[in-house]
């Protein structure tokens, strides 16, 4: 089955490219996008069960082998994250479309999508360094993609500021992987974590120098303290349902690579600085989000706001990692736990700001009020998902903020710990300043302004698969915890990815009888 | 802009040699210096000379981008067949082929990976020298 591993890739792949051809069809577009979607997520539900069975698969592109060619992974985390990818990737694209407008349809909006999700996707499955910068690359291009489709002025401003700050990130991570190459001679993650295990003195030293800027890169993506300037600026101005993506699987993608980076790949002596600088940066992270978060008085800026905090609950998992063994594990478990976690509830919060602002025609709290008495439902549905992301129990938030609490205790990292905590107080604040103002009050208008309804349905399910997360977490903690070993114990990656000698082909025989 | 005699007589002679020089560079690219997307830069060299000796009007109608769209299926669809084959995604396939003619000779699926690279290159410049030079765009409106 090991070739289909490069489905995730390449179904996005060739559904963009229909679906450009068939620009000017909208209903086609809408119907071939929706199959493509839900066929590759059953896809990547299997490939999940799959690995959780049968252990990671690997193949390498175009008849290669390991070192050389590039390597597609799947283990556990990768095979989790493209699930999350396409499950929330489904649930947004039914949403956009009720929002979406038909100039923006015309504008290739459908193609970008699945220009977004190919390069999401190719980030979580590649187990080559410059190929995870490719795929930063495509993802880059269907985001500037989405974020300006329409082309409207306070779009392209925003968007012209977030293309300039990803490349100089993208500037950065070429070079990084530059650097990995003349320093480890390799590329191959899982060859970087066998030659990185071995290096000793001066030559581990540079290479986590080299492994720091690849750190900066990945901060930068995630939006962790101190570079996460561009983010509360450009997510708000993502059309309506698609910044439920962004602020889902963007930032993520950064983590994720922080993660698979500097817990798998960079083993030489020292490396723990860097896990140690990610667990300041944590703490920090945590406290500007949050606080930037208090102080905004627009819907959509409160949600971008708190995306940053998050992200400094899933840096503090990775950084207990530079902890002892029974820590290490504990901290990434959570780390993997909260990305999850978060993925579902900051996409479902972002799509029912939506809804939100369809009824009652603004963002800013100051110009909405009385939701809760003209649409219960989504009152319903925002409260579950607040409580969820400030870590009330039962919710999956709770579940993902106890279990990283609780491994910051046992490494002894008290001052984190305690800022988590704060800020877990504080988001609630936060939270219970966009249920007064926007769900409680006097309404603003008398009647709901738009249809909002069948949106509900989409926000629904997220929110609902949140709750089920924190009712039955038993199950998912069992996949983080072995994710996380895989994580931390290279060993089976590397004998996945490095040692295979595949069966020679029928194309291949055909190929030694072809050529001269 | 003035429409130069001097230009138009020249790219009567200049285009179909540069038409030809990129089908040359093109077919050679597989063993020697050349290849898809130089090609394709040159073919879109001739069609920006068309553009600026004989004016916008007719290049200009020709849906440009959707040569590029379809230059990525080509591409896509080079590495499928070794997928089905039972090979990985891009691996490399080799048709031989016995024509009355031209006698033996193979056609590895690397070439329709290039042609690919050639349709792409060549409809994305052409989309944008179109675009920049039109006044109203047929896809706003």
């Amino acid at each position: 089955m090991n070739r289909w591993l490069i489905l995730p890739v390449l179904v996005p792949f060739l559904t963009a490219v229909l679906l450009a051809l068939l620009n000017g069809h909208p209903r086609l577009e809408r119907a071939v996008n929706l199959v493509s979607c839900a066929g590759l997520t059953v896809f990547v539900y299997w490939l999940l069960g799959h690995v959780d069975a049968h252990g990671i698969q690997a193949m390498v592109i175009g008849g290669w082998f390991a070192p050389w060619g590039v390597a597609f992974v799947a283990d556990r985390l990768a095979a989790i994250m493209l699930c999350l990818s396409m499950s929330v990737g489904t649930v947004v694209l039914v949403y956009t479309f009720f929002t979406v407008e038909p100039r923006q349809e015309r504008y290739f909006f459908h193609p970008l999508l699945q220009v977004l999700l190919l390069g999401v996707n190719w980030s979580f499955i590649t187990g080559d360094l410059f190929n995870l910068f490719v795929a930063y690359e495509v993802m880059l291009l269907g985001s500037y993609g989405v974020m300006m489709v329409g082309a409207s002025k306070p779009q392209v401003r925003q968007t012209m500021a977030y293309i300039a700050i990803n490349s100089i990130g993208s500037t950065l991570f070429v070079m990084g992987c530059g650097l990995v190459y003349a320093t480890l001679g390799t590329l191959n993650m899982a060859d970087i974590a066998q030659r990185s295990a071995q290096l000793t003195g001066e030559r581990a030293a540079l290479v986590t120098a080299v492994s720091m800027l690849l750190m900066v890169v990945f901060a930068l993506k995630a939006a962790a303290f101190p570079v996460f300037f561009w983010l509360p600026d450009s997510y708000p101005i993502v059309p309506a349902g698609m910044n439920g993506y962004f602020a889902g699987m963007l930032t993520k993608v950064g983590v994720y690579s922080l993660m698979r980076l500097f817990v798998l790949c960079f083993r030489q002596p020292g490396a723990e600085l860097v896990l140690e600088v990610l667990l300041v940066l944590s703490g920090l992270s945590m406290l500007f989000g949050v606080l930037g978060a208090l102080c905004q008085w627009e819907v959509r800026k409160i949600l971008s706001w708190h995306i940053i905090s998050q992200v400094g609950y899933m840096l503090m998992g990775i950084g207990l990692a530079a902890s002892g063994a029974d820590v290490a594990q504990a901290g990434v478990v959570a780390s993997i736990f909260c990305v999850v976690h978060n993925m579902v509830v900051k996409s479902s919060l972002f799509l029912i700001g939506g809804i939100a602002g369809r009824i009652s025609g603004s963002q800013k709290l100051s110009e909405m009020g009385g939701i809760a008495g003209l649409a219960p439902g989504v009152s319903i549905l925002f409260l579950v998902a607040a409580f969820s992301l400030a870590g009330m129990p039962p919710f999956s938030g709770f579940i993902a903020k106890f279990v990283l609490i609780r491994a910051g205790l046992a490494g002894g990292h008290g001052v984190v710990v305690f800022v988590s905590v704060v800020t877990s107080l504080c988001t609630l604040y936060s939270m219970s300043k966009i249920w007064n103002y926007a769900f409680w009050h006097a309404p603003s208008v008398s009647a709901p302004l738009g249809r909002y309804r069948a949106m509900m349905l989409p926000t629904a399910v997220l929110v609902l698969s949140s709750v089920l997360m924190g009712v039955v977490a038993e199950p998912f903690l069992r996949l983080a915890n072995d994710a996380a070993r895989d994580l931390l114990d290279p060993r089976a990656y590397q004998e996945a990815v490095l040692l295979p000698i595949p069966e020679p082909t029928t194309a291949q025989t055909s190929r030694l009888g072809g050529v001269p | 802009m003035h429409e130069s005699p001097i230009l138009r007589t020249i790219s009567r002679f200049a285009i179909p040699l540069a038409v030809f020089l990129s089908f040359r560079i093109f077919m050679q690219g597989h063993d020697l210096p050349g290849g898809g997307f130089i090609a394709g830069v040159i073919a879109a060299a001739a069609g920006a000379m068309y553009l600026l000796a004989f004016g916008i009007g007719r290049l200009a109608r020709f849906p440009w981008w959707r040569l590029s769209v379809l230059g990525l299926l080509c591409a896509l669809a080079s590495g499928f067949v070794p997928l089905l084959q039972g090979s990985t995604f891009m691996d490399h396939v080799v048709l031989d082929y016995e024509l009355p003619l031209l006698g033996h000779g193979h056609l590895p699926s690397a070439t329709f990976f290039d042609l690919g690279v050639y349709m792409i290159v060549l409809g994305t410049l052409m989309t944008l020298f179109v675009e920049l030079g039109l006044e109203d765009r047929p896809w706003s409106s």
